[in-house]
């Protein structure tokens, strides 16, 4: 039988951390961890467009022409993708030091490992993470709780700050509440 | 076929001061060749051909010599430019976000066929969001390193215009000729978006060879890019209309 879990995490105050933060565009490729709040988002949230890409690239570089146009996006993807746009974020982010904040799902997280290190995973996508933007200087803060939305407002700020990319680890699903 | 020197002097020369450019890296040296002191390339020639191509990249030069020339790249220097550089692919999406941005601005993004054929899904992005002030052309000249060592790229028979036409973009259309090029230019740039033209334009030619040395990649390739979203989002700023 499979495990499930009782989420910590809500789509609404996932949606109400963005409104908060006056975020304007969710730039994405899908993830399993956050699809409550794509969901959401599909229905329509007001003042927040929802764009989808066809890979996290090009979220990485639609992002970084609405940020230097003067918008306010959020990235939304899942650990996967965030491998897979690392050139882009390299040269993005880091060479040209446009800043960024993601919302990036730990896809493949082992319940098991819920409340626990995500270093500790089984699981190489979801331990290799942290270690990885450590490496290239990324900062990354971890979302296990609504409570955690909280340091949105603090991503941005860094990220506008250290002018490069600040991520979100959401660590577990989103309930669908 | 089109030269470099048309099919991006065009560009310079029509796209008006309001604009936002986009540029992959073949087509940013030429638009640093050729903008000048007003980021316009004005009185460069646009003349086909190897010679055209010689004698408009000859005047650019001549031009950045004479007092009061002005610097080359202005348009990049003065924020109304951003590279793509060094990200191959990228330069779609930066035009989608900024045209999306900047509703009331017309974005012209100059793409190149292998940094296209990276990302070749950013045709269905882009169409899906439909940015009504986008024109997306891409160089296609067959090459990658163009003027450098001009390898093949692998889209031959491949048409980008077709591509752009069934992922969704409001028009699409293929130009050879530079003097068609300049003539359909404002229309294109008025028409609603987003608007794809693909530009048949012979590759510079082949420097390297036999005994040829590659220098060193300058800093200046891997700081540009920053610098030039910085000055953009300034620009941007303080033109905003309330």
């Amino acid at each position: 039988m499979s495990a499930t879990a009782t989420s910590r995490i809500s789509a609404s105050a996932a949606v109400a951390a963005l409104q908060r933060n006056g975020v304007d565009h969710v730039v994405t490729v899908p993830d399993w961890v956050q699809l409550s709040l794509h969901e959401r988002l599909q229905r329509g949230v007001p003042g927040i467009r929802l764009l989808n890409t066809t890979n996290e690239n090009q979220c990485i570089t639609v992002a970084a022409g609405l940020t230097i146009g003067g918008r306010k996006p959020v990235l939304v993807m899942q650990n996967q993708g965030l491998y897979n746009g690392l050139n882009t974020l390299r040269a993005v982010c880091l060479d040209a030091q446009v800043p960024l904040v993601f919302m990036v799902g730990q896809f493949g997280r082992e319940y098991a490992n819920l409340g626990q290190d995500p270093r500790q995973s089984r699981r190489t996508m979801v331990r290799i993470m942290e270690p990885l933007l450590e490496a290239i200087g990324v900062s990354h803060v971890r979302v296990e709780t609504d409570a955690d939305f909280d340091g949105l407002e603090e991503a941005y700020a860094r990220a506008e700050r250290e002018r490069g990319a600040v991520v979100l680890l959401v660590g577990a699903p989103i309930g669908w509440c | 076929m089109m030269n470099m020197v048309q099919a991006c002097g065009v560009v310079a020369q029509q796209r008006g001061e309001d604009s936002i450019l986009v540029a992959t890296m073949g087509a940013m040296f030429v638009f640093d060749r050729i903008e000048g002191g007003n980021g316009a390339a004005t009185g460069v020639p646009l003349v086909g051909g190897t010679a055209g191509l010689v004698i408009g990249l000859g005047v650019a030069k001549l031009k950045a010599l004479l007092p009061g020339g002005g610097a080359t790249g202005a348009g990049a220097a003065g924020g109304s430019r951003i590279s793509s550089v060094p990200l191959m692919g990228g330069a779609a999406g930066l035009g989608l976000g900024l045209a999306l941005a900047q509703p009331q601005r017309r974005v012209v993004v100059v793409d190149g066929d292998a940094s296209l054929l990276m990302e070749l899904g950013s045709l269905v992005t882009v169409a899906q969001a439909a940015p009504r002030n986008l024109l997306h052309a891409v160089i296609r000249n067959g090459t990658q390193f163009t003027g450098l060592a001009n390898l093949v790229s692998p889209a031959a028979g491949f048409s980008f215009a077709e591509a752009a036409r069934n992922a969704g973009y409001r028009h699409a259309e293929r130009i050879d000729d530079g003097a068609q090029w300049a003539q359909r230019f404002p229309a294109l740039l008025a028409k609603e978006g987003p608007v794809f033209v693909e530009l048949g334009v012979d590759p510079l030619p082949q420097r390297a060879g036999e005994g040829f040395a590659q220098t060193e990649m300058p800093d200046e390739q891997f700081e540009r890019m920053g610098r030039e979203a910085l000055a953009m989002q300034r620009r941007l700023l303080a033109t905003e209309t309330p």
